[in-house]
């Protein structure tokens, strides 16, 4: 009996010492990859999953042109030269009230200097976008009509209300999301303006 | 238990050449079941493989529009695809890959053509190439590894398998012990990230975008109403509720808890504004008029305030209309909706 047990510690022992190299290994390995997954988990869960840079910054803006809430017509091809703040909102959209004066304030104060302002009223009953525009007296600015969402989405819209500037050149220079203010205004646009 | 029995023990399980057919046979036997699991499981994960890179021939239009939309992911919910949502943006989505199917364009230059405008964020499943890549290749890895220790596994012989399982103990011990603090990690990691933001938050990701950006969500008016019939006499319960309606845009629902907050608290101006606000906008001047009276005396240079009252007043064919609005231009002249009064009062002064 004695035998037998000296026998299996043995070759423990020596399975041990053969194996050993091989489960530091193993285990250096699996340490590193649960600290890798924890680091990309770490920054994941701190990032705001809504904010995605928009392929079309630096990219020549896609086309604009439809009917207009006021019954008339807008194509930005016809605006090719000029700087558009092309705004795309919704009457139901609370964050898009907060912005009109200051979309209001560019279309009159920044107009003459060469400014086009035009918005796209997307996924909005003509009614209420009409009572929207009421409420601030009237719109200074165009609204391309928008019913099925469809230019949103030409425009890689994710919500309601998003800005876009476009340059002379007709390549859209900068992209905002969430209510427009008119630091924004000031930093950006009217730089590209004439003075 | 003597250092003798556990000895004898273990002698038994290394299974002793005392007695070999028993050991031999239990060795074939173990080493069947493995490589049937080894089949199955390397078919299960063939297939799913197949089904995920969803080569599958498309059978008519219908099924490629469905096709394509379940593999776009909606931009304004979380994780649906365009085929699951019901946000209206995806209706556009669908109408946009309806009209290019039927112009004749392949599955993938229409994914390319939103992939232009949203970005591969817009793809449910993640790019084969780029970094993207990692989360193609890494179910491969980890089926082949497994296959490959699995194999290693079911080929040593009874004896070694009966040593290391000797050895194990301490071993197992210290993979438990790693995968636990990992669990502990990652939980810890998970918990301090979801306290760090406001109820709903999570849901909605608006860290930089304010409130109400897209249709992310509808505010929880149930817990709002909820407020309102656990404190009935709570004006504030009821602005809240109301003002999450009218912000929804039903205004006809709004009214009736404005209207309450006001009889419940008739001289709070924020209660006041707001109701006066909605009954205005609802074409109700009559039951707005005698509120903007009263907060007009209290406060006569508000413009927000005059303009409401002037407007409830034209509205009544008050005489006093005119007046009103005329002291919100001198008041606020530079008011967004200065503009429009200005041109009302010009043209009922113009003969």
């Amino acid at each position: 009996m004695t035998a037998t047990t000296d026998q299996v510690t043995d070759e423990r022992d020596d399975t041990a010492a053969s194996a050993r190299p091989l489960r530091w290994l193993w285990l250096t390995v699996a340490v590193a990859a649960a600290v890798v997954v924890t680091v990309v988990l770490a920054v994941g869960f701190g990032r705001d999953p809504s904010l995605v840079a928009s392929p079309l910054v630096d990219e020549p803006a896609p086309g604009l042109s439809g009917a207009t809430l006021d019954g008339g017509r807008f194509d930005l091809a016809d605006h090719h030269g000029r700087v558009v703040l092309v705004n795309v909102w919704a009457s139901w959209c609370p964050p898009c009230r907060d912005e009109f004066p200051v979309l209001q304030a560019a279309a009159t104060e920044l107009g003459p200097r060469g400014l086009v302002v035009v918005g796209i009223d997307t996924m909005d009953s003509d009614e209420a976008a009409q009572r929207f525009i009421d409420e601030f007296g009237g719109a200074d600015f165009p609204s391309v009509v928008d019913r099925d969402g469809s230019k949103a989405v030409e425009w890689g819209v994710f919500g309601v209300p998003e800005t876009f500037l476009v340059d002379r050149d007709g390549r859209i220079v900068r992209k905002t999301v969430g209510t427009l203010t008119d630091a924004w205004v000031t930093e950006y646009v009217e730089p590209l303006l004439a003075p | 238990m003597t250092a003798q029995s556990h000895a004898d023990a273990q002698a038994d399980r290394a299974a002793t050449p005392g007695r070999p057919t028993t050991a031999a046979a239990k060795g074939k036997r173990r080493r069947a079941i493995m490589l049937l699991l080894l089949v199955v499981a390397a078919g299960v994960a063939a297939a799913g493989l197949l089904r995920a890179v969803g080569g599958a021939d498309d059978a008519g239009e219908a099924a490629q529009i469905e096709q394509i939309a379940a593999s776009l992911r909606c931009p304004t919910c979380q994780g649906l695809s365009v085929a699951d949502s019901p946000s209206q943006l995806a209706d556009g989505m669908r109408d946009i890959i309806t009209e290019q199917v039927a112009a004749g364009r392949s599955s993938d230059q229409i994914r390319g053509w939103f992939v232009d405008r949203y970005g591969p964020w817009i793809l449910l499943s993640p790019p084969t190439r780029g970094p993207g890549a990692v989360a193609w290749v890494l179910p491969v890895a980890a089926i082949m590894l497994g296959v490959v220790v699995a194999w290693r596994r079911t080929r040593r012989g009874p004896p070694a398998s009966a040593t290391v399982r000797g050895v194990a103990g301490p071993r197992r011990l210290a993979w438990a012990a790693t995968s636990a603090a990992f669990a502990v990690l990652l939980a810890g990691v998970l918990a301090a990230n979801v306290a760090a933001r406001a109820d709903g938050d999570v849901l909605t990701g608006t860290a930089n975008a304010p409130r109400g950006a897209g249709d992310a969500g509808p505010p929880p008016l149930d817990a709002l109403r909820r407020a309102t019939t656990d404190q009935p006499g709570d004006p504030q319960a009821w602005l809240a509720l109301a003002v999450a309606l009218d912000r929804q845009g039903d205004l006809d629902a709004a009214l009736d808890p404005y209207q309450r907050a006001l009889r419940l608290a008739d001289d709070d101006p924020v209660v006041q504004t707001a109701a006066a606000s909605a009954l205005v906008r609802a074409d109700r001047p009559g039951a707005a008029e005698p509120v903007l009276r009263d907060l007009a005396a209290r406060f006569p240079d508000d413009p927000e305030i005059l303009l409401l009252l002037g407007t409830a007043q034209r509205a009544l064919g008050r005489f006093g209309a005119t007046a009103t609005l005329q002291r919100f231009l001198q008041v606020a002249p530079d008011h967004p909706a200065a503009g429009a009064v200005r041109a009302l009062l010009d043209d009922e002064t113009r003969p």
